[in-house]
């Protein structure tokens, strides 16, 4: 016997916005429940800390939402918004002037041996790269984020960050040259342990 | 070999040409096959990168402060009211200028003063005394009543 299958296709974006412009207010929460975590960890990479980091996300949203009227409907909707969060990441950054805690060689190295189960492992790895992230620019977090948490191509980086996608190129080398020269710094060669 | 080339190998977008050099360095290139495994390391822990997870109430606080920030705009929308006021003001002002010179032109009693008092006698310094003791006036009540009346009934700071 045959039976129908339903197929429910993702609305997108773009149609999202349309229904907010048209005075659908539910279409926020939408955009909000797709984009957060996304957005929510851009900004915790660069801000370096959860509670900031909800404070630059939250702030992004809102700006994007008054914007919105103004979004071009033809552009994609991400790479508009996570400029906007990179921007207001930076620019909390900038005024807050974070100072990146710091840790020894020694404690860092032990910790990094002391646990074997999956998901104390995952918090080691967070736990590492966060502070290694700490210690690199702004600049370099954001090419590092954007490229490996949702594997955005080098145009659409390029885009967020408003330069070329060759600069994007030998920005992102470099940034993961300092990435791992600060991860060797604080484990030693137990990098390999985290892996 | 070049950093780029190294980290296109890890990317998957080097060319043909660099693997080959790049395989044939990691058999012979005891130096290159350290530093390869260095940036392959820092690579496979950046592909596991886990995406962060916002606090639970993250969209409702979002969704309260976007509310809010949009009944503030609203507010701000009936800021006629300054507008509105100054007309009256100047209606009152302009309506205390007639009085004032239709009383002055009704000046019948003749009084004889001493020279330090007869500027008194000038109209023109009459008239912009009680120009500016009338304005005094509706900046007193503009202050102590008109304010704080619209400031309470609209919740907005005028």
């Amino acid at each position: 016997m045959w039976h129908p299958i339903n197929v429910k296709i993702k609305e997108t974006d773009n149609s999202i916005i349309q229904r907010i412009l048209s005075g659908d207010k539910s279409g926020y929460r939408e955009l909000a429940n797709r984009h957060k975590d996304y957005a929510f960890t851009v900004a915790y990479k660069i801000v370096g800390t959860r509670e900031d980091a909800e404070e630059v996300a939250q702030d992004a949203f809102i700006q994007a939402f008054h914007a919105l009227p103004n979004f071009n409907q033809e552009a994609k909707f991400t790479t508009w918004f996570y400029r906007i969060v990179f921007n207001a990441a930076l620019m909390f950054k900038r005024k807050k002037n974070i100072v990146a805690e710091d840790i020894t060689l020694s404690e860092a190295a032990q910790e990094a041996t002391a646990d074997t189960s999956n998901d104390l492992k995952t918090n080691e790895q967070k736990k590492y790269i966060q502070q290694a992230l700490n210690q690199l620019s702004p600049d370099d977090v954001t090419m590092i984020t954007l490229f490996y948490l949702k594997e955005q191509s080098l145009e659409e980086i390029a885009q967020i960050v408003g330069i070329s996608a060759e600069t994007v190129k030998v920005k992102l080398c470099r940034a993961r040259k300092r990435l791992g020269e600060e991860m060797k710094r604080i484990l030693g060669n137990e990098v390999r342990t985290l892996i | 070999m070049k950093e780029e080339e190294i980290f296109d190998i890890l990317d998957g977008l080097a060319s043909e040409e660099t693997i080959i050099r790049h395989q044939a360095l990691l058999i012979n290139d005891e130096a290159y096959r350290s530093l390869f495994q260095e940036y392959a390391d820092t690579h496979a822990l950046l592909e596991a990168m886990p995406m962060e997870k916002t606090a639970v109430n993250f969209t409702d606080r979002l969704i309260d402060q976007w509310e809010l920030s949009q009944a503030l705009v609203l507010e701000r929308k009936p800021s006629k009211l300054p507008f509105y006021f100054l007309i009256g003001a100047g209606i009152i002002l302009i309506a205390s200028l007639l009085v004032v010179f239709s009383m002055s032109n009704l000046s019948t009693v003749q009084v004889d003063l001493n020279p330090t008092l007869s500027i008194l006698r000038n109209k023109l310094f009459i008239n912009s005394l009680l120009t500016i003791n009338s304005i005094l006036i509706l900046k007193f009540l503009d202050k102590k009543f008109l304010k704080p009346y619209f400031e309470k009934k609209y919740h907005v700071s005028l």
